[in-house]
């Protein structure tokens, strides 16, 4: 009678544990953040175009010429006096998908510093301002920015500053686009 | 004739003699009946029941936890439609150039999103909140890659608003909230944009989902 008793004292404390054990583990709740990602088709591509020689340049050996690629132009000029000069605008044109800029400020190089005394050589705005600010640049897709480009025989200087011998100058103007 | 009546005293006496044996026998019987009486008796006296008899109240208890349509926030700038109708019909460009959409059933948010361009990021946040009376634990935080191909071009991550990581053990008390933080990036490192191959590869995975999807899963458990 004991031992019967016993036996269900330790079963009830038994069932007892397994349901307290059975609620615990019901408790839980599981979250989901589920989401789809799609990139859009995007092209690169910024280029030269439309070169426009200001009045008044001297005649080019060689008119602006952009290559296939569209990123360079070729010319040559040839400036006999003070005062000759050849100028002329290009765009740069985004037009590809992906925002564009600088990634730093135009490199002009090709002009001694013998050769600065008389020669005026130049890449800027439109208006003649100095590109300094690369924020300035940037070029959104489908956007453009037209540049100049100056050479200038300078005619206010000393007959002694003038070249002895004809000067021969290659001049270059580095632009580096990157995704803006 | 003296002989006799000796002989008869002396029978008698031993008559009566045996009588007292006899009731001496029954007597003692009795008594020991009435002794193993006594401590029947006196053993069912000595096993009383003993009961412990007590009173317990349960409290009543929820547990919920769960997510709702304005705990969803887009930064300001970013274009996103949040729990429109039928958004399972919605592309995201529904929801504008660069748009994303973001909807929940209360305990599962989903999105939708499209990147233009390297360096665009789309990120939102989410708010879960312990609504319930039982404090909760993380027990289990699951998140899946993005496909091969789609991590070259993008990174996907899911933390607490704040930036920290989520992890097992972090406690989510009654009447508290934790605040998700999603966001998935065009790498603005890429050398080349995707090609249409690639393309192909992040916009429609294997199991037929459009884009690259991720999932992220986290499993609250009382604490």
């Amino acid at each position: 009678m004991k031992s019967r008793k016993k036996l269900l004292g330790i079963a009830l404390l038994l069932l007892l544990v397994v349901s307290v054990t059975i609620g615990y583990s019901f408790l839980s709740t599981t979250l989901n953040i589920n989401g789809t990602s799609k990139i859009k088709t995007n092209t690169w591509d910024v280029h030269f175009n439309n070169v426009q020689v200001t009045n008044g340049s001297v005649t080019a050996t060689q008119a602006p010429t952009i290559n296939a690629a569209g990123v360079a132009i070729t010319y040559s000029i040839e400036l006999s006096v003070p005062g000759d000069f050849y100028e002329f605008t290009v765009d740069v044109v985004n037009g590809g998908t992906v925002d564009a800029k600088l990634s730093a400020l135009p490199t002009i190089s090709g002009v001694s510093t013998a050769q600065d005394v008389y020669t005026n050589y130049s890449f800027t705005h439109t208006d003649g301002s100095a590109i300094t600010t690369l924020a300035n640049e940037n070029i959104l897709a489908g956007q453009t920015k037209t540049y100049k480009v100056r050479v200038e025989f300078e005619d206010d200087i000393e007959s002694s500053q003038l070249p002895t011998t004809a000067q021969n100058l290659t001049l270059t103007v580095q632009l580096n686009y990157e995704q803006l | 004739m003296d002989n006799n009546i000796q002989q008869q005293l002396l029978q008698q006496q031993q008559q009566l003699q045996q009588q007292q044996k006899s009731n001496k026998r029954y007597f003692a019987v009795i008594i020991l009946l009435l002794l193993i009486l006594g401590l029947s008796v006196g053993y069912s006296i000595l096993s009383a029941n003993f009961n412990i008899n007590g009173t317990s109240t349960i409290q009543s208890s929820t547990w919920e936890i769960g997510i709702g349509g304005t705990d969803i926030v887009c930064p300001t700038g970013q274009i996103c439609t949040i729990n429109p109708d039928n958004p399972e019909t919605l592309t995201p460009d529904d929801g504008g150039p660069n748009g994303a959409i973001i909807w929940t059933d209360g305990n599962t948010v989903y999105f939708k999103h499209i990147l233009a361009q390297p360096g665009d990021v789309f990120t939102f946040t989410a708010k879960y909140t312990n609504t319930g009376s039982i404090d909760a634990e993380v027990t289990s935080v699951v998140m899946s890659s993005l496909n091969a191909t789609a991590q070259q071009f993008m990174t996907y991550d899911v933390t607490y608003a704040n930036g920290d990581a989520i992890g097992v053990g972090d406690m989510l008390t009654a009447g508290a909230s934790a605040t998700f933080k999603v966001t998935v990036a065009y790498k603005d490192t890429v050398a080349t944009l995707p090609t249409a191959e690639q393309l192909a590869l992040i916009n429609e995975t294997a199991d037929g989902h459009t884009g690259a999807t991720s999932l992220f899963t986290i499993t609250y458990s009382q604490a």
